[in-house]
């Protein structure tokens, strides 16, 4: 098989960002929730530098001139989805976070006028 | 009809006091809402023991207005009326909002553009913006709406329950009126005159306008699209 040397540098730097991923989760500073997309994409990344024979098929049925065009095409694809989820993810933050600084004025006004009120 | 005047501030420190004495004398309940200032607004308002929500972070003009909604739905008002606290809108025309409200309209805008009435009309740049919008509004609603970006707006229940539910955080006043179209509520108009800002800098900067008006006539196009009801 040629490109022997290229398939084992793919795994080594899977299998670091891998590590370093799961040394995020396990500090707590990454969800696992969130992490698994990240995860999912470097354990393609192995399976395809394992047998890359699936590739090239695909990329030649799909009418990609070189295997690495088609590679490219998937990883950017992965990318935008990736992206578009933080995006999601954001929006979806904002809108909590929106509702709670709305909670807690509307809570403290409550506690204030109940206050004004045993004062009296 | 119990009603409350939602005076949404920001950084107006220099203005709220005089605004909310003339709403204290005009007999309105009201609430101050202070989002998120990073000046002296809030020591202002207890100074002079306002009534005041305390937003702890800016969220922007729709989810200050959203947090008076939602006061108001808490407090059992009849009506609200979103009331500038920048001195842009005068308080002898909130009787006529409130005419519409009991005539059974379930939002009454006050606009500047029903009637040639004087006072502010905005510069001639913000008036094409307005027009654009305003014809967006009529191509997705069929309704035509003279002054779609005016916050001088009176709430019915009704309103307020789904603004509640459901309003657009950083430019929300086209939008909702879209929502609420959308939702089978009747949007009605009343003629008034505005001033110039007592001091402040509006909402919509000169910078950022192209991007409103983008983002705005996106906002009505993907919601009389999508007729989604009451999210959020």
């Amino acid at each position: 098989m040629e490109g022997l040397t290229l398939r084992i540098a793919i795994i080594i730097v899977c299998i670091v960002f891998l590590a370093a991923v799961s040394r995020q989760v396990a500090h707590g500073k990454l969800l696992l929730k969130y992490s698994l997309l990240w995860m999912t994409l470097a354990v393609a990344s192995i399976v395809a530098a394992l047998f890359p024979d699936p590739l090239f098929t695909i990329s030649n049925a799909l009418g990609f001139e070189a295997p690495s065009n088609f590679i490219f095409f998937t990883a950017l694809f992965f990318l935008l989805a990736i992206c578009l989820s933080l995006s999601i993810i954001v929006s979806k933050q904002a809108t909590r976070i929106k509702n709670l600084v709305q909670q807690e004025a509307l809570i403290e006004k409550r506690l204030e006028s109940l206050e004004s009120k045993d004062a009296r | 009809m119990k009603t409350l005047l939602i005076i949404p501030a920001y950084n107006e420190a220099r203005n709220i006091a005089g605004v909310a004495q003339a709403v204290a004398e005009a007999g309105y309940d009201f609430i101050v809402i202070n989002d998120g200032s990073t000046d002296d607004t809030l020591e202002v308002c207890r100074e002079h023991d306002l009534p005041v929500l305390d937003l702890k972070q800016n969220l922007g003009i729709g989810g200050a207005v959203q947090a008076g909604h939602k006061y108001a739905l808490e407090n059992g008002y009849d009506v609200d009326v979103q009331f500038d606290g920048d001195g842009q809108h005068d308080i002898r025309y909130v009787p006529p909002l409130l005419d519409l409200i009991e005539q059974g309209a379930d939002l009454a805008i006050g606009s500047r553009f029903v009637e040639r009435t004087e006072g502010f009309r905005s510069s001639f740049m913000r008036r094409i913006g307005i027009r654009w919008l305003s014809g967006c509004i009529c191509l997705f609603s069929g309704r035509r709406i003279t002054d779609p970006t005016s916050g001088f707006r009176a709430c019915s229940k009704r309103s307020i329950s789904l603004f509640c539910r459901n309003y657009p955080t950083d430019y929300p006043e086209p939008e909702s009126i879209v929502t609420a179209i959308g939702n089978g509520l009747s949007v009605q108009e009343a003629p008034v005159i505005m001033h110039e800002r007592v001091g402040g800098a509006s909402s919509i900067r000169a910078l950022g306008s192209i991007y409103y008006m983008v983002k705005v006539s996106l906002a009505i196009a993907i919601m009389s699209l999508s007729r989604s009801k009451g999210m959020k």
